[in-house]
């Protein structure tokens, strides 16, 4: 068969069309957003034993927000099961401690494999569940887990659970390994998934989620998206969990409820279901703060969450476009 | 008007006695075409008659009771969407499909994915290979956007263009990926004369010897311009095929698309 003399690759493309100088804004608010990193470096200097670990469950509870949301960036859907990934890369790392005498360092890619495995074990069964069916078969895992850890308690621990006791970096004081893991986990990931936003698999899923056919006539399969959104999203789900268990040194089924997924959706919610560190933060901060915060509160406390929640969603979403599109991490 | 070109009848889309029903509506009945590479076809005929649904035919997306659809001599029954987009199908819809969550330029670089190979690493790290096609798949997206003349937009938003441009977007994406049947859905809707003058241009321009173009259009100048052949479709059966004169004089065209005179 002849060849299609179609080809665009022989025609130089205008100087013109190279990509938009750097606006000053960007460059200020990546001067900021490394001030920010440099302080966060150097906060446990100037903080307490409290706050370095409260941060850091809080850098952890950023890295699973931003596994929810990535989900609903990528493929559009909403899970209120994501407890169930977290909780696949808490107990790996805290598995593999316990049977094989390995750190958080050498389990964390097992326990991001097992998200992995587990996201599309997931998928495949419920590819073509969408919207509110896929949240609600989600909720099933979420309220299905502690139930299968206390059934296998000979190996889970049951209700006490397991403990995560090994260093990662030897030498460090374990507080200091409590905060600066989870934050490096958090920028890493954060990294990773700016790196992949660019990437042709980033763009297929965009596609194939707001227009499925014109996505397919272009050779991108809707199973393959979907097996790819939910493995990616339990595996940073999973890393996540290797990180809080790290942090809070112990796993336990109390700790993967059904409102932990929901929580964590909230804390999605509360970031603008954002990729960047900022957005990923500031939902972390009010999933572990606000109930340190409202811990006074005695029966107002769920009064008090929710008129928190709606001040800060109806805030955010009241912020200018370009300041909303700086938290979901450069996109509109 | 133009002049159809010679061209091997093994690059050629023929369709044979196709129907398409959904319950008891009949979509299309026994359609019978030949769409030579080469050749810029039209298919034209009234709202309802059945010109997205053939496209949707020919592109995977909807499965005809009856009939057959072969390309280069090879059957395409049971061929996926993205497996006749490997065959080098591509297309354009009626309604806008562009992501508005990515840049013009990285919608048409969608248009290469069937042809890239950067494989997850590459996705999640700078590594060499990644990078160099990335580099690539946007030096073709702005030729094809350059071939459009809509390269100035190519780092904007959907959401801040006008119709037009996201039109002329939508068709630098199906032929980023050098095709050999590109289907045209209605790519003058939404554009000013002048547009619409551009882009009759990129169409003649877009001729080649091994490409199947077809365009489906409501603009009739448009259509007599830049054809070599004319099918036209009413109620889901081809009611008359030839060149734009012919077309243009048919009566039975003239009535039932055109509108007649003395109703």
């Amino acid at each position: 068969m002849s060849s299609v003399m179609l080809s665009t690759n022989a025609l130089p493309a205008s100087p013109a069309q190279g990509r938009a100088a750097v606006s000053p804004l960007k460059r200020w608010s990546a001067g900021v957003g490394a001030a920010g990193l440099l302080a966060l470096a150097l906060l446990p200097m100037a903080a307490g034993g409290y706050w370095t670990y409260t941060l850091g469950l809080c850098f952890a509870n950023a890295i699973a927000i931003m596994s929810v949301s990535f989900l609903v960036r990528y493929a559009g859907e909403v899970s209120i099961g994501h407890g169930v990934f977290v909780a696949a890369g808490a107990y790996t790392v805290a598995l593999m401690e316990k049977y094989l005498g390995v750190s958080l360092l050498a389990s964390l890619p097992a326990a991001a494999v097992a998200g992995a495995v587990l996201g599309m074990a997931f998928a495949f069964p419920s590819r073509f569940l969408s919207g509110i069916y896929l949240a609600v078969a989600t909720m099933a895992l979420a309220l299905a887990l502690p139930e299968v850890l206390l059934h296998f308690s000979s190996v889970s621990g049951g209700y006490e659970g397991l403990y995560v006791k090994l260093d990662a970096l030897p030498g460090l004081a374990k507080e200091t390994q409590r905060y600066y893991l989870p934050l490096a986990g958090l920028v890493a990931v954060a990294l990773l998934l700016r790196h992949f936003r660019r990437s042709r698999q980033a763009m297929a899923l965009l596609l194939i989620r707001t227009s499925p056919h014109a996505a397919e006539s272009f050779g991108v399969r809707r199973s393959w998206a979907r097996l790819s959104c939910m493995a990616l999203s339990g595996a940073i789900a999973a890393i996540a969990g290797a990180m809080l268990s790290f942090s809070s040194s112990t796993v336990s089924p109390n700790s993967f409820t059904l409102w932990t997924s929901i929580f964590l959706l909230v804390g999605s919610v509360v970031s603008l279901y954002s990729l960047s560190i900022l957005g990923s933060l500031l939902g972390g901060l009010f999933l572990t703060l606000m109930p340190l915060l409202l811990a006074g509160a005695g029966d107002w406390v769920p009064i008090l969450y929710g008129s928190a929640l709606l001040i800060v969603v109806l805030g955010f979403n009241a912020l200018p476009a370009s300041l909303r599109a700086r938290l979901h991490g450069g996109n509109p | 008007m133009t002049t159809a070109h010679a061209m091997p009848h093994a690059d050629a889309l023929v369709v044979d006695d196709l129907s398409l029903s959904f319950g008891g509506i009949q979509v299309l009945q026994h359609i019978g075409l030949h769409l030579k590479a080469g050749e810029i076809t039209g298919l034209i005929g009234p709202n309802g008659a059945g010109k997205t649904s053939f496209f949707n035919c020919l592109t995977g997306l909807y499965s005809p009771q009856q009939g057959s659809i072969q390309f280069g001599g090879r059957r395409l029954e049971g061929v996926p969407p993205t497996g006749r987009a490997a065959l080098g199908f591509s297309r354009s819809f009626q309604h806008v499909a562009l992501c508005p969550e990515l840049t013009v330029a990285e919608n048409v670089m969608v248009g290469l994915d069937r042809q890239s190979s950067a494989g997850w690493f590459d996705a999640f790290l700078p590594l060499p290979r990644g990078k160099a096609e990335r580099a690539l798949n946007r030096q073709r997206a702005l030729t094809a956007l350059e071939r459009l003349g809509v390269a100035d937009v190519a780092d904007e938003f959907p959401s801040q263009l006008p119709p037009g441009v996201l039109r002329l977007t939508e068709i630098a994406r199906a032929i980023a990926g050098n095709p050999r049947v590109l289907l045209l859905d209605e790519p003058a809707a939404g554009l000013n004369s002048i547009e619409t003058a551009d882009l009759s241009s990129a169409l003649l321009r877009l001729r080649a010897p091994g490409l199947v173009l077809v365009v489906v259009e409501h603009d009739m100048d448009l259509i007599m311009e830049v054809c070599d052949t004319i099918h036209v479709l009413n109620v889901g059966r081809l009611l008359a095929s030839g060149g734009p004169e012919q077309i243009r004089l048919n009566p039975d065209v003239v009535r039932v698309y055109l509108g007649d005179e003395d109703e």
